[in-house]
Parts: C-alpha cells; structure tokens; sequence
C-alpha cells in the first residue's frame, strides 16, 4: 500500500517539479510527520532528517577549539567560514559575534532556523526597477546570483539555495545551458527542484532520482547509452565500458525528441532481466532507482564534493576526508556539504582558490556594497570571462576556480574594478539606474567602530587601514605595508605627523557638514588606494589555512 | 541565444582523479632525455595543437568502410541528406572537398588508425581519463601534460628561458596539457591566456589623480585629472613590488608577474596585419575561425612561441550522441578554416616550420543510434598538417575494417589486419621528436613517434 502511495508521490513531485513549478511549499500537510521519513518506493525513501553535528565523524571544529584560536586565527577561521557560505559580516558585527564565545554554534543554528522574509526576497529580485530583468544572457541564472545577494540573513532558506547552487556548479547537477539542446527554464528547474526538495526534507538519493529521470538530465546527455554512461560515472565514478550497454538496453525507450528537447518515455521498454548494481533491473526506472540506492553512490557523490572542497588535498587526504564522511551514513546533501564546512580539516588545514562568489558575496556583505539594476548581469558576464561560469558547463566546474592567466587576471580585473575600487554614490541611493550607485558605501567607512579620540594622526590612519585590511582580507597589514602607505599619505617630524593634501582624514570647516563631507572624501581616497593595494594580494582570492 | 563552447579545457584537468589502476610510463627524469639541438634548430617547430573535445567521429575522414555500416547500423545514414564519397574516401559534405586539397597539396596526412588496445583491454571510453591520456602523452596517472613536459625539457637545454617571450599560448585556458608533474614549472614555462578577438584584460587603468604623490603632482599637474592615461606613478611600483614580495600562490603570483608584458604582447599581436589570402580567407563571424587566424599571427609574429593551444569553442563539442547532423557542418567549418589556416602560414612563408595537429581524446562508435548520434568509440583520426620541413605527408594512412560485435549498438572501426595503427600516446612521442627528443618513448611509456611521416 505504502508503495502505490509513494509511487504516485514521486511521479507528481516529478511532474509538477520538473515543470519548474514549486512543487508543494507547505510543510506534508496531508502526511504524518513522523510516517513521512518512513515512505519509500522499492526501497528507496524519499525523506531523512538531518544528521545532528553530534554524528558527524569528520571532527567538527567546536567553540572551543575555535576560541582557544589566536585573534587573528578567529578572523581568519571566522571569515573562511562565512565566505563558503557566500556570505559575511561588517568588521564591528563579526567582532561581537566571535567575542560571543560561541561563534559556531551559533551560525550553526542559524541554518536551522527559517528567519528571511522570503516573500519579501522572492519579489525583490524580481522588481526590474532594482533588478534587470532580460529575455537574454539567461535571466534564470541572474535571479539566482541576486538572490544569494538579497538574502540577508544565514538561515534555512538561505542554506538550501547554498546547496542548490554548489550541486548545480558540479557535474553531478550543472543545467548545462551552454548546450544547443538544453533551455534557459532548465537552469530554474533544476535549482528550485533542488530547494523546493530541500525544503521538503528530501534526501539526496530522491533528489539524484527525480534529477536523473527528468527532461533537464536528458537535455544533458541525449540518448541511452550517453545518459546510462555518465550517469554510472558521475554519480558512481563507474567508468566500466561494459556496463554501458547494460544502461542502453535498460533505457532504449527513454528519448529526447528533437520537437522542442522533448523527453519521451516509450512503451517500448525492455522486458527482459539484466544484472546490474548487483539486482535486476529491466527499465529505465529501475536503472535509475537502484543506480542510487547502489553502494558505490554514496561513495560517488562524497568524493565529488571532497574534490570540490579540497582541490588541493592529496589523493590520500582526499580519501581520509571522504571515508570519515561515508562513516557517518550521511543521507543528505547537507550531511556532506555542512559536515565538510565545519570540519577542522576544511578550516584549519584546507588551503584554496577562492570562488569568485566567495569573493564577491562575502565582500559585499562586509563593505555594504550596493548593487544597480545591471550588476548582476555583468557579475554573471563576468563569471564566464573568468570561466567560473555559473551552471553553465556540461560537465560543470571539475576546476572550481580556473587561474590560469587570462582566468585569473579577469577575476582580478572584475573584483578590482567593480567592486572593490567603486564607491557607491549616496547621492543615487534611490536610483538604481545611475552608474555610481554600484559600489561599497560610505557606511563602509563611516562605521569603522574607531575611536579617534586621543589618537595621534599617524595612530587614526593606522588603525583605519588596518580596518580596511582586516574587513576584506582578515588580517592587519605588515609592517612594510603599512610604511607605504604612511610615508605616501603623512608628512612631518615623527610624533607630529601631518595629513599630505588629500588625505586629511581630520579636515576642518566652519560649515559642520561640509566638514563631514571633506573628512569622508578623504577617507574614501584612503580607501580606495587600500584597496588598490588589497587586489594586487591573493590574500583576497585565496581561502587559507591556519598556521 | 546558445554558446556552443562545449567542455572547457580546465574542465578536464582534474580528471586525472579517475583514472584506472594500469599505469605504464615512470617519472621522467630530465637527466635521461637524449636532446639534439641540431634537430631543435633545423627544425625550427612552432605547433597549434587543436583538441576536439567530446570525441569527433572519424568518418569525415574515413568512409571505406560505410557500405558495411550502413548495413549494420540501428537507423539509417539517409538521415544525414548527403554521404559522398570524395577520391580518398573522405565525407565531401563534412569537409571532405578542403580534405582532397589540402592532401593533393601535399599539405595534410590523415592517419585513420589512432586506435588504443591498451582501453580496449581496460573497458574505458570515458572522456575525462581519455582527455587526460591523450593531453598527457601517458597512461600513466603522475605523468604531466605533453607541453608542461616539454616546457622543461628546451628549459634546461636553454632554449627557452626567462626572456623568452610567451613561448606557450593558450586560447581555451589551462589544460592537461600544461598539467604540472613532479618538478614544478617555473613561471615563465606556464601558458599564457589569450582570447581570438585579443581582447586585453591584463590592462590595468584607472589611475586616479590621489594615486600619486604630492612631489609627482608638483612635477605634472595635468595629467592628474586624466583617468585612464597617466604614467607609472611610484606608489603604483611599489604596490606591485610589495604585492610580489608578500603573495605565496604561484599561480596568481604568475598570473601578475605577466600581466603587464602581456598587455603589450596583446597588442602588439592586434595591430599586425593579415596577408592577402585570396579565395582563402578565412570564414567570417565564426569564433573558432577567428581563434585559428589569431593563433596562427602569433606563431607567425612571435618566433618565441612554440604551441598554442586551443579547443573547437566557436564551432561546437564534438560528442555527437544525437541529432549528429550538424556535425557535418561542424567539419566542413573546421576543414574549411585549415585550409585557411595553411594559406595563412603559406603566404607568410612558414609552413615548413609551422604544423597544425588535430585530435581528440577519441573517436566514435559508427552505430546511428535511436537518437541519431554516435555513442563513444575507440579509434580516431588524426591530422597533421603543415610542418613541411619535417613531416613527409603522406596524403592517407591506414585501413579500417567494422567490428560488428553483435550488441545492439555496438559498431566500432578497428585497424584492418596488417594495417599501420599507433595508440594516441605516440601522438605526443610525434611532438617530442620535432622539438629535438631523440628518445621520447622514455615520456610516454615506450610508445614511438607516428614513424611514416
């Protein structure tokens, strides 16, 4: 009985979420909550609880361990944490929230908690007077990118459209929209199936499941024996030429008809028994249903987000990494992903490229970055350039970040020259058209949280610049750094240094707000030759590990 | 609306991961590579190496054996609207018309039996393991890429060294082909990146007037308010020197350490012309012609530069497992812009040192499938044009015969009985000895060079 039911579960949830539609939103309102982690169909359950941190085997990295860290290690940690999770906090919040003792558990709860507005966040992204709407360059994956910039808050929400956007960049889920024969709606369905899944407790092997038998995965890989191929090797890491044929026969009568890319599944099936994962299968169906309940699948999709995370471990490493994780029977894609990001080895030990997202999305957050109706089409131009593309490639981002030189000198070029050498115009706030309302604000430097008070000038530039070093690359300048900057921005005999022309940061006037006016614009030059300086560092493309 | 860009170069670096536990070549060791300058210099090789990612099928350059296929195959060849057969068994529609010329001009060899026993014996038609294979000249997992390879070996003969100007380029980004093996490449052997329309990313302006100092604003006043221009102010110096000093990642280090030399290079490359090539020129509005005639102005302007490297992007992927029709469009474009391409080299007087290699990772199975493609198969062709001083073309080499293997949509081209065939490994052997390698069997596992040319 509990199969028939579920069967028709899958196949509407197939249907209405294939179609790009939300799927139910409500919260199982007609099943049981504790009977819901129980359906299955043929002995692959749809739904699985969270594994508690309490489970995870590969070692967490607790408060503790985190405040026994030296000040700058906590910043550094703090922030590698935060920009994995394409987000980041203004350098006075994060202090209080590292100061907290309790700074990951504390983010750790904030992902289980549904805190966004998400109605408020759905329309915004949508209002074309804040955000471009196009008919081109793939508006469906524009939205994506503002939404991860709207939502301003760590939460649930926020923690599936993470886990949607990190599968949708691997191999394992990339829509692929590079390809003649995919659609630009295939970038929204394969992604909100992913949250709408997520949302609804859907374990990974359901989603793999609805994912592999939908119109999207044939729009990828075309014909029976290239989807049964690829699905055996991305999911299984099977590359076994003999199976091949074994998947083609189980999917002859699978099709993506030439009218429209359309996925027909004949009546043509095969019905005799063929030997695969160990069972008998005969369909399509069966292929893809025992192709994730198989054991190698766990096992694939595992070392698929380990060569994600740590493109730098050794294989050995990589292999330690991803046992630890098998062993504690993760049966979602957060069991993995958030296992991996809180685990001591990833933020202590692992050492990276940076994503261009990381990048982008953290910074944002911590220097109040403001955005204009197109910033979010040239961020996605931009990410093709870098060739980060986001859900583009057909075998998705296998190098996460590309540096080559021409990769990575239009990675530079973009965060330089789009984000971090462009100030927001306070005048424009309310026009999202004007070309200097994108940039960081004058919130940025205003709230530096310094006290300026009984501080030499030499000390009020120190402590500013060490400010904008610490906000956007977790640590304070050096020395010899430092000395540039003084020695270009001081004059005088030591102890009764001046201001040079243009960066008195202390500028007077008899009218108060023109006297505000000429301390800001200073600070912002002081800023922004910082910020020269900051992009010419990998400091700030790179996620490092603690020495 | 679509990009046809298809698998990126950089999307198959890291598929070394996958690969099977049979491993053939050793370490090199730089100490057992027999180099021969003379060879090096009466050669005076340049190579673009075009990669057909996804796995082109052979049979533009190979219908002998169509009449069996046709037979065979799950749906009929009728669906392509046009299979002719041209002199040397060339598909005329799929580019088989530029294949007669460029054979008849003595400029072109296609070899029909690129075919691997060694995935054969293994079950492995797999993309990522087969690019990097194939990128890599190896079998083996720790070997590096073909050129990263070479990069060290003219390095330590001093043929190349830090005031080498790009000697390697890339169009498509980083490849397994540049992948790193146990001895570290110095910066100034890493590709460098170009785009087909030489775009110049690595130019870096805005220079606000508060970048300088106070006694550089007394000297020059006016150019302060002037953005984009300027002059290299001393604090700009001095960034980019403490920048140097304190960055650790190689490769961004190297990313910036070129950035400036090759903002120059860029434009220089721009502002060269192109020699009239008559009914030759190459297509218009096609992005992959446009990378060919780029690629080749910098072999031609820049003697320094001895391979780029570059995929199909712009004319499409090549793993055609439905809808294979426009594939044949895809190999009259590509055959189409050779034949530019040695027009090209020819009217600058260079083809007896410029070669163009074409390949992929592998070639197709010739069952038309239910969805009218060609799933995954185990034998190529290989073109190699160009090179004139050093290669003796041959015009075609090799038979086929059909491996019906009585599965359903099992149809492979295999090497006849007593037929010339080389596994893909010797395809990089074939690059080592131009470039001087008197012993490259030691790089790639004991495979040879393509010994008939």
């Amino acid at each position: 009985m509990i199969y028939i039911k579920s069967f028709l579960l899958v196949i509407l949830g197939s249907l209405f979420i294939g179609c790009g539609g939300g799927g139910t939103n409500s919260s199982n309102s007609s099943l049981d909550i504790d009977s819901k982690y129980s359906i299955e169909y043929k002995g692959l359950k749809f739904y699985y609880k969270n594994l508690p941190t309490s489970e995870y085997k590969l070692t967490p990295l607790t408060d503790s361990e985190f405040n026994n860290l030296s000040s700058k290690n906590k910043l550094l940690v703090a922030n590698k944490l935060l920009s994995t999770l394409f987000f980041g906090y203004p350098q006075q919040v994060l202090n209080s929230k590292i100061d907290s003792g309790s700074f990951i558990s504390d983010i750790q709860n904030e992902l289980k908690e549904n805190t966004i507005d998400k109605e408020q966040v759905e329309s915004d992204i949508l209002d074309s007077s804040k955000f471009q709407q196009s008919t081109w360059n793939e508006q469906e994956a524009v939205n994506i990118l503002s939404r991860l910039y709207v939502m301003d808050k760590l939460d649930k929400y926020f923690l599936h459209n993470w886990i949607a956007y990190i599968l949708t960049q691997t191999i394992m889920f990339s829509p692929a929209y590079e390809l003649d024969s995919t659609h630009r709606p295939n970038i929204t369905t394969v992604y909100n199936r992913i949250v709408n899944l997520l949302e609804e407790e859907g374990g990974m092997r359901y989603i793999t499941y609805v994912h592999m038998s939908s119109e999207d995965n044939w729009r990828r890989f075309r014909s029976p024996e290239d989807n049964g191929r690829e699905m055996l090797e991305i999911f299984l890491l099977d590359q076994n030429d003999t199976h091949v044929p074994i998947a083609g026969k189980a999917l002859q009568n699978w099709k993506l008809d030439r009218d429209s890319d359309t996925l027909v599944v004949g009546l043509n099936q095969n019905r005799k028994p063929l030997k695969l994962f160990g069972t008998t299968i005969y369909n399509g169906d069966d292929f893809y249903r025992e192709l994730v309940k198989s054991k190698l699948f766990i096992n694939g999709v595992t070392s698929r987000l380990v060569d994600f995370f740590f493109p730098n471990f050794s294989t050995k490493e990589k292999n330690s990494v991803k046992n630890n994780i098998i062993s504690s029977n993760p049966e979602t894609w957060q069991d993995i992903l958030l296992q991996i990001v809180f685990s001591k080895k990833y933020l202590l030990n692992n050492y990276r490229a940076k994503s261009a997202e990381e990048t982008f999305f953290s910074l944002a957050k911590k220097i109040d970055f403001q955005h204009r109706v197109g910033t979010f089409h040239e961020l996605k131009n931009s990410l093709e350039d870098m060739h980060q593309a986001t859900m583009k490639y057909k075998l998705g981002k296998i190098q996460r970040v590309p540096l080559d030189t021409l990769s990575f000198i239009n990675y530079y070029k973009y965060i330089r020259e789009k984000v971090l050498l462009r100030e927001s115009n306070p005048d424009k706030i309310d026009d999202y058209e004007a070309w200097d309302r994108q940039g960081w604000s004058i919130n940025f430097i205003k709230n530096d949280g310094i006290d300026y008070d009984n501080k030499t000038n030499k000390e009020s530039l120190i402590a500013f610049i060490n400010y904008i070093f610490k906000t956007t690359i977790y640590r304070e300048a050096t020395k010899e750094e430092m000395q540039m900057f003084l020695n270009l921005m001081l004059k005088g005999d030591s102890g009764r240094e001046e201001f040079t022309c243009c960066f008195n940061m202390f500028e007077e006037d008899d009218d108060p707000q023109k006297e505000i006016k000429k301390r800001l614009d200073s600070k912002s030059r002081i800023t922004k030759l910082v910020l020269e300086y900051i992009a010419r560092l990998d400091d700030t493309f790179v996620q490092k590990e603690v020495k | 609306m679509k990009r046809r860009e298809f698998i990126k170069l950089s999307l198959i670096t890291s598929s070394a991961l996958f690969l099977p536990q049979w491993s053939y070549a050793k370490n090199f060791n730089i100490n057992q590579i027999d180099f021969s300058n003379s060879i090096y210099n009466q050669n005076k090789a340049q190579t673009l190496i075009i990669f057909m990612y996804g796995g082109a099928s052979q049979l533009a350059g190979n219908l002998t054996n169509i009449k069996e296929i046709k037979k065979a195959s799950e749906n009929s060849y009728d669906y392509f609207r046009g299979l002719t057969k041209t002199e040397n068994n060339c598909w005329q529609e799929a580019g088989g018309t530029h294949m007669e010329e460029l054979i008849s001009n003595g400029d072109m060899t296609i070899f029909r039996t690129c075919f691997s026993q060694v995935r054969e014996d293994n079950d492995n038609k797999a993309h990522g393991v087969c690019t990097a294979q194939n990128q890599k000249g190896s079998f083996a997992e720790d070997s590096a890429g073909i050129i990263a390879n070479l990069a060290q070996i003219l390095a330590s003969n001093k043929i190349i060294d830090e005031n080498t100007i790009m000697p390697f380029v890339t169009l498509d980004g980083e490849s397994t082909f540049y992948t790193e093996g146990t001895t570290p490449l110095a910066g100034y052997l890493k590709p460098v990146g170009i785009t087909e329309n030489l775009d110049n990313p690595y130019k870096r302006d805005i220079r606000k007037w508060f970048y300088y100092s106070e006694a550089e604003r007394a000297l020059d006043p006016e150019h302060y308010s002037d953005d984009i221009d300027g002059f290299d102010p001393a604090i700009d110096a001095e960034m980019e020197k403490l920048a140097k000093k304190n960055n650790q990642n190689t490769e961004i280090k190297n990313a910036f350490a070129k950035r400036a030399s090759m903002s120059s290079f860029i434009d220089n490359i721009a502002n060269s012309t192109l020699p009239d090539l008559g009914d030759n020129e190459y297509p218009k509005h096609n992005d992959f012609a446009k990378k060919v005639e780029t690629a080749i102005k910098v072999l031609v302007k820049n003697s320094d530069t001895k391979i780029v490297t570059l995929g199909t992007g712009g004319l499409g992927g090549w793993d055609d497992h439905n809808d294979a029709r426009n594939y044949v469009e895809r190999m009259e474009n590509l055959f189409k812009t050779l034949k530019s391409a040695m027009a090209h080299i020819k009217a600058e007087n260079r083809e007896e040192n410029i070669n163009i290699i074409v390949f992929g990772e592998f070639g197709r199975n010739v069952n038309l499938n239910s969805a009218n493609g060609w799933d995954h198969g185990n034998l190529q062709n290989l073109y190699i044009l160009g090179g004139k001083g050093y290669f003796n073309h041959k015009g075609v080499v090799g038979e086929t015969i059909l491996d019906k293997t009585g599965q359903i949509n099992r149809l492979f081209l295999k090497p006849k009985k007593g037929s010339y065939w080389f596994e893909p490994m010797s395809i990089a052997s074939t690059i080592y000895k131009i470039y001087g390698i008197e012993n490259p069997k030691i790089l790639t596992g004991g495979y040879s060079p393509i010994n008939i040319l």
